[in-house]
């Protein structure tokens, strides 16, 4: 009614007014009191029903997740919605970046009772406390090396150089994310991967993949379905899901450490900057490091190796995570991921991307 | 140019006989009319002769020979359709000259015979126009060139006229008639307009529910029709009906009309058609000629047009309708009394 | 003129056209106007002005394309997959409107209109997804091959050029036949009659009047699939494996694997500017094919 009498600049302005709301309708609210807002990947622990209903029962604070699918969907989440979250994964590579940015803000961890469990080498570790204060809780650890269907090989290989061997031309998986596949070639050439200086040797690895590789793969997901349909005998992948994807999906999974060294990579819960819930996110945070969540988080689906070395230790001797990672720990040759500026992950990027081109000649 | 003949021809569509045993024979040269009410087959019966369909029974020929079995783009027929149905991506003069490129008339042979068909429908100098840029006159007047430039043995029109307003069509008629008679082309064309039939055609074929009702020139048709539907379609006429008593048909109370022919012989009952204009009203207790026809009957109106009176009269057995010319002579009024008379010669005997 | 109520008939006014078109072009300016003016800004500029970043202005991002020789030869290949895609959806497009338009009526027609629609119902990542279980090793039509003959073996469709033109092809299909079908069932079929009965074979009338008068939806459907195609990412992403990298994929990279949005848009703008070129070069052809 009103509507119709109004001038026509009055139903501009209302026009205007209803498209803004829209638009700002769609900006995500901040935390109540009683509840945090965690942002990580998906299906990656914190998101584990059990783990966040007994935290409620705990607590009181109720937990909701968002998922980013990328390092730099996560970042650009936290630059463009300051005060949105409470507690961020954020892998020990990119902290200092994001710090920097002023995304992330020091954790103070008083009343947190686990922290002082934490490995001495993870809970210090450069990538995490850096500026004389703690940026990132370490949560758990991992190694990126490869995997190997265990039907396809008669005894499981040692060297990394078995991934461009003729033997299994066409038959490599591939994680399509560009650091990564230089950072292997890094390995394979024996370079520093946070900082290698022979591209020239890196490039030629990188082409010497043309005749190997049969697919790329970008998540847990579709590793498991390619592998479930044998396309290849052998992939690129991270130690924790390679540990899942033997316990939750039964395949006959193995995964490798090369004598070379592998990639190693820390991932860190961070607190950004304005949280809303800073006492609930430290809550959150002591409690993703206890052993009460990791143990049975390892046992029944599938985790990485968890900082907290206490945690470890309580795993069933078998366990991946407390055979083999325990030694993992202790290996020289493994480098674990450190920060990049953003030159040189450009100069990865289209390398990798120029890689491709040529794949495809 | 050729003569058609439709033989004992019948098509059915799905649970409708649209045709059903039609005979007809088109003579070389000329214009012959299909008339009838909608649904009554006349269309169906030109596109069988065109040849996009073929008949379900009998036989067509065109110039002699048979071609039931031939598709349409081999019989040589010239087709105008109601919306003239122009190429709208070619210009006027590759309208016209399309059906000499599928010939391979060579170009300035091509050239040449668009221009005089331009010509003959005085269209001359759009050729380069495109259909949406003419006139709906203009464009029926392609349409017809395109038919006729590649010397059809037939021409064949869809209700052309229909289309076009009033004083277009009139005008169209007569341009159709002189282009025909120019060209001598048998041409059959589809119309339910009976006036139109009557002022151009040759010969008109009546047209009912998919049979033949009667054939004929327009004159023997609207003179003599043979039926009371092909009276009152053709014109317009006042049906009187009664048992027949010594020859003259009886409508009671003393009253009975004298047939201009011999009833059907053996029949009980007849029926007659009279032309309202065969018709005169006079004088309440006038007495007519000899021999005429008359019946008592009271004005309800009369409508006075100019050049014309028509008059609506109401008689014991029902209503009638007179048209006499006005020629100074007193009008009745509503309300009265009159007398109409007539010749018998003008009492046709027809089927109901 | 005075100004006649929208109501009644003739002309709508200003005020009116102004209330209905409004609400629709103030929504396309803040949803795609306005981002699109910004990202324009940001392929300029040396980086994303978000937080403390400086950015400067620059023309690096432009001249990144003419320095690395891949983006050139990724951007012609992804022209030449848009090329393939539109031309493979016309030959099979046209004939599936054309039949539909002419030859199919009534509730038959309105059947097939649905199965054509159907895979617009359907979520596109979905789509892609189902053709991987179709075209895997060991997947439905290698099964379904080697139940029939056995010595067949391995298809080796997955992961391949042909593969990703089948997942492109089967998801803008229904915008070539909507469109063709659109032009196709405005020609009278008094129209068609009229060039059979003059003599023409369906060649000619394929060729002279159908395709003339079918051009403007043929073109509406070669722009709605050619533009889109060129830039795709997610079908050459999944069903290409090793040979699924097209100048989308390296623009969904930097915004995705790098913080370098301008590159990426200047990239983008790039793309959009050789596609407009394409069109300026093809247009009088367009015009010709009008007849």
């Amino acid at each position: 009614m009103g509507f119709a009498r109004q001038g026509a600049a009055g139903r501009a302005v209302q026009a205007v007014v209803m498209a803004a709301g829209i638009v700002l309708g769609m900006a995500p609210a901040s935390a109540q009191a009683d509840e945090i807002r965690v942002l990580n990947w998906q299906g990656y622990g914190t998101d584990e029903a059990w783990a966040v209903e007994a935290f409620t029962d705990k607590t009181g604070i109720g937990v909701v997740h968002e998922y980013f699918n990328s390092e730099q969907e996560m970042l650009t989440k936290l630059r463009t919605n300051p005060g949105a979250y409470d507690v961020v994964l954020i892998n020990s590579a990119y902290t200092r970046q994001a710090a920097g940015e002023g995304l992330i803000q020091p954790i103070d961890a008083d009343g947190m009772a686990h922290v002082a469990d934490l490995a001495e080498d993870l809970g210090n570790h450069p990538n995490l406390v850096f500026d004389g204060a703690t940026y990132g809780v370490a949560w758990v650890w991992g190694l990126t090396a490869f995997a190997i269907d265990t039907q396809d090989f008669a005894e499981a290989p040692a060297s990394i150089e078995v991934l461009w061997s003729p033997e299994h031309a066409g038959r490599v998986g591939w994680r399509d994310d560009s650091v990564e596949a230089v950072q292997m070639s890094a390995i394979a050439t024996g370079q520093d991967i946070n900082d290698p200086t022979d591209w020239d040797a890196i490039r030629d690895r990188l082409r010497a993949l043309k005749p190997q590789i049969r697919l790329l793969w970008s998540s847990e997901n579709e590793w498991n379905q390619f592998l479930a349909a044998n396309e290849f005998d052998l992939a690129t992948y991270w130690s924790g899901s390679a540990a899942r994807s033997a316990r939750e999906f039964g395949l006959p999974v193995r995964f490798v450490i090369p004598e070379e060294g592998a990639i190693g990579w820390l991932d860190g819960l961070s607190i950004p900057a304005g949280a809303a819930n800073v006492d609930g996110a430290k809550a959150f945070i002591d409690w993703m490091i206890d052993p009460a969540f990791y143990v049975p988080w390892d046992n029944n689906v599938g985790a990485p190796a968890s900082a907290n070395a206490k945690a470890n230790a309580q795993l069933p001797e078998e366990a991946f995570n407390r055979a083999v990672m325990g030694d993992a720990g202790k290996l020289a040759n493994v480098q674990i991921m450190g920060p990049m500026d953003e030159p040189l992950r450009e100069r990865i990027l289209a390398l990798w991307q120029e890689t491709k081109a040529y794949f495809q000649e | 140019m050729a003569a058609v003949s439709v033989s004992g021809v019948s098509k059915r569509f799905g649970p409708v006989q649209a045709l059903d045993g039609v005979s007809l024979d088109f003579a070389n040269g000329g214009f012959f009319a299909l008339l009838g009410p909608s649904g009554c087959g006349k269309t169906t019966l030109l596109r069988l002769i065109a040849g996009f369909d073929a008949p379900d029974a009998g036989q067509i020929g065109i110039g002699g020979e048979r071609v039931d079995g031939t598709p349409v783009e081999r019989r040589n027929v010239g087709m105008m359709f109601q919306s003239y149905a122009l190429f709208p991506n070619m210009t006027v003069a590759d309208n016209v000259g399309f059906g000499l490129r599928v010939r391979s008339v060579p170009w300035p042979e091509r050239r040449r015979r668009v221009g005089e068909a331009l010509d003959l429908v005085h269209l001359s100098g759009l050729g380069d126009r495109r259909p949406h840029q003419l006139s709906g006159g203009q464009r029926q007047r392609v349409a017809l060139a395109r038919a006729i430039v590649i010397a059809p043995r037939v021409l064949l029109l869809d209700e052309p006229l229909s289309a076009l307003d009033k004083a277009l069509r009139v005008s169209m008629q007569v341009e159709l008639r002189r282009i025909q008679r120019e060209v001598g082309i048998t041409t059959i064309f589809v119309t339910h307009d009976q006036e139109e039939a009557l002022s151009l055609s040759d010969r008109i074929g009546i047209l009912r529910d998919g049979r033949l009702v009667q054939e004929g020139p327009p004159r023997a048709l609207y003179e003599r029709p043979a039926t009371a539907f092909a009276a009152t379609f053709l014109g317009e006429a006042n049906l009187f009906a009664g048992p027949v008593d010594g020859g003259r048909i009886s409508l009671g109370d003393g009253a009975a009309l004298c047939p201009s022919g011999p009833p059907d012989p053996g029949a009980a009952t007849a029926t007659v058609a009279v032309r309202p204009e065969k018709m005169r009203v006079t004088a309440a207790a006038t007495v007519p000629e000899t021999g005429w026809n008359w019946l008592d009957a009271v004005v309800e109106q009369h409508i006075f047009t100019g050049s014309s009176l028509t008059y609506l009269l109401a008689w014991r057995g029902g209503s009638l309708k007179v048209f006499e010319q006005t020629l100074g002579e007193a009008v009745a009024v509503p309300g009265e009394a009159v007398r109409v008379v007539w010749r018998p010669e003008h009492t046709v005997p027809v089927m109901p | 003129m005075a100004a006649q109520s929208a109501g009644g008939g003739g002309r709508p006014t200003v005020r009116t056209l102004a209330t209905l078109l409004g609400p629709a072009y103030v929504w396309l300016l803040l949803t795609i106007f306005l981002p699109l003016s910004a990202m324009l800004y940001f392929s300029f500029l040396s980086d994303v002005p978000v937080g403390a970043r400086e950015a400067e202005l620059t023309l690096e991002n432009y001249a990144a394309f003419f320095e690395r020789d891949f983006y050139r030869s990724l951007m012609l290949r992804s022209f030449q997959l848009g090329a393939v895609v539109t031309g493979l959806c016309l030959l099979i497009g046209f004939p599936c409107a054309y039949i539909l338009a002419k030859s199919i009526k009534g509730r038959a027609r309105e059947a097939l209109f649905l199965l054509v629609i159907l895979p617009f119902w359907t979520n596109a990542l979905v789509r892609v997804f189902s053709w991987t279980m179709v075209l895997r090793g060991n997947g439905v039509l290698e099964r379904a091959v080697n139940a029939v003959f056995p010595e067949v073996g391995p298809l080796g469709l997955m992961f391949t050029y042909p593969a990703i033109v089948v997942g492109l092809v089967h998801s803008y299909l229904p915008y070539m036949i909507l469109t063709c079908y659109v032009s196709l069932q405005a020609i009278d079929d008094d129209v068609i009659d009229a060039a059979r009965a003059l003599g023409a074979g369906w060649g000619t009338i394929l060729r002279r009047l159908v395709l003339p008068l079918a051009a403007p939806g043929m073109i509406a459907g070669a722009v709605l699939i050619f533009v889109p195609v060129i830039g795709s990412f997610m079908e050459p992403r999944i069903l290409g494996g090793t040979q699924g990298t097209f100048i989308g994929t390296v623009i969904e990279d930097q915004f995705t694997a790098v913080f370098n949005w301008p590159l990426g848009a200047a990239l983008s703008f790039l793309m959009l500017g050789f596609v407009l070129a394409l069109f300026a070069l093809a247009a009088p052809a367009f015009r010709r094919l009008d007849g």
